[in-house]
């Protein structure tokens, strides 16, 4: 059974290699950040990560412990879905599919987790079975702060 | 079908007013190089992509955009939040708030409205692959003109986000087109 506590170990991805099933890639991006950094350098793939000028990747600032529950269930929902457009052409790299297995029953335990403090996250969340409805209540997305 | 999932791609939180910074972020939001029309474009040409990689990439990258598209208005609302007549008076959008006080328009900072025009698609998967790849590169063109634009980092660090999404974007429709070119180089030996 996956745990987590504080700081996450299965965050532990970096350079961890993976094979290349096709030679029509043409970059070499053969090494991931770490998840934690995946969401600041706007992907996984260390390869594909370009940096604008001399800007720097900027901090996600985290002020509490809603904010910081939903940078960790953010940093592995983005990891998952740059996995899954990998995936999409290279369908049978098994450490990166091992890799995105392992992150998804993560992603599940951490939606729990959020969803039971503060609120569902899509209606048919069984944190929303409940008397008032709890759906509509606000902060919306686009409200933060 | 898509479901609603209550929270952004990426997380927003901007505490500066700043209302021609919202105004030029309309570009990403209904200009020619939107997420709309990325959106529109990608999930509209999937129908005719050749196999099970195409189908599943131009979805899931058009899905992606839909979010993007959210944390664009989301970014255009919080940098407008609390503004009065006043202010908009000031940064010169006395028109703006004559026709739409607050509210979104899908449109570009000049005013133009969104149009399906930018939208394109042949049917023929080389071609609207690199119609793909062509538009992230303008998409992130465009969000480096954004990132010129503003010294916030709460505006910088989703722009620079945004702007690594389209380069990843870009590179794995070119790695669909290059799989696509050496299929069909096999059955046929001639240049596209």
């Amino acid at each position: 059974m996956y745990q987590y506590n504080s700081k996450i170990d299965y965050y532990n991805c970096e350079d961890n290699n993976y094979t290349q099933q096709y030679n029509l890639m043409d970059t070499n991006n053969n090494s991931l950040f770490n998840v934690e950094n995946s969401l600041m350098m706007g992907t996984l793939f260390k390869g594909i990560y370009n940096k604008y000028k001399n800007y720097e990747p900027i901090d996600i600032s985290i002020s509490n412990q809603k904010e910081q529950l939903q940078f960790y269930l953010d940093s592995i929902g983005f990891s998952l879905h740059d996995l899954n457009l990998y995936l999409d052409i290279y369908s049978d790299d098994i450490n990166l599919i091992e890799l995105f297995n392992h992150l998804n029953v993560q992603y599940e335990m951490l939606k729990k987790d959020y969803e039971s403090k503060f609120g569902p996250l899509l209606t048919t969340s069984k944190y929303n079975m409940t008397t008032p409805w709890q759906w509509n209540n606000s902060p919306w997305p686009w409200e933060k702060i | 079908m898509w479901i609603y999932e209550k929270k952004t791609a990426y997380p927003i939180n901007i505490k500066n007013m700043d209302l021609r910074m919202a105004k030029y972020l309309s570009s990403q939001y209904g200009g020619p190089n939107s997420e709309l029309g990325a959106a529109l474009q990608y999930l509209n040409q999937r129908y005719t992509m050749p196999d099970d990689k195409g189908k599943a990439l131009l979805t899931d990258i058009g899905t992606e955009e839909l979010g993007h598209l959210e944390m664009i208005a989301t970014m255009i609302y919080q940098l407008s939040r609390g503004a009065n007549v006043e202010d908009y008076k000031q940064a010169n959008l006395g028109g703006s708030f004559a026709q739409s006080d607050g509210a979104l328009f899908v449109g570009d900072p000049n005013g133009i409205p969104f149009s399906t025009a930018y939208i394109s698609t042949t049917g023929d998967c080389i071609a609207d692959l690199e119609s793909d790849m062509a538009a992230e590169q303008r998409a992130k063109a465009t969000y480096e003109h954004l990132m010129d634009l503003t010294n916030d980092p709460d505006v910088l660090g989703p722009l620079s986000f945004l702007r690594e999404r389209e380069i990843v974007h870009y590179q794995r429709f070119k790695e669909l087109r290059n799989y696509y070119m050496e299929e069909k180089m096999q059955t046929k030996n001639s240049y596209f």
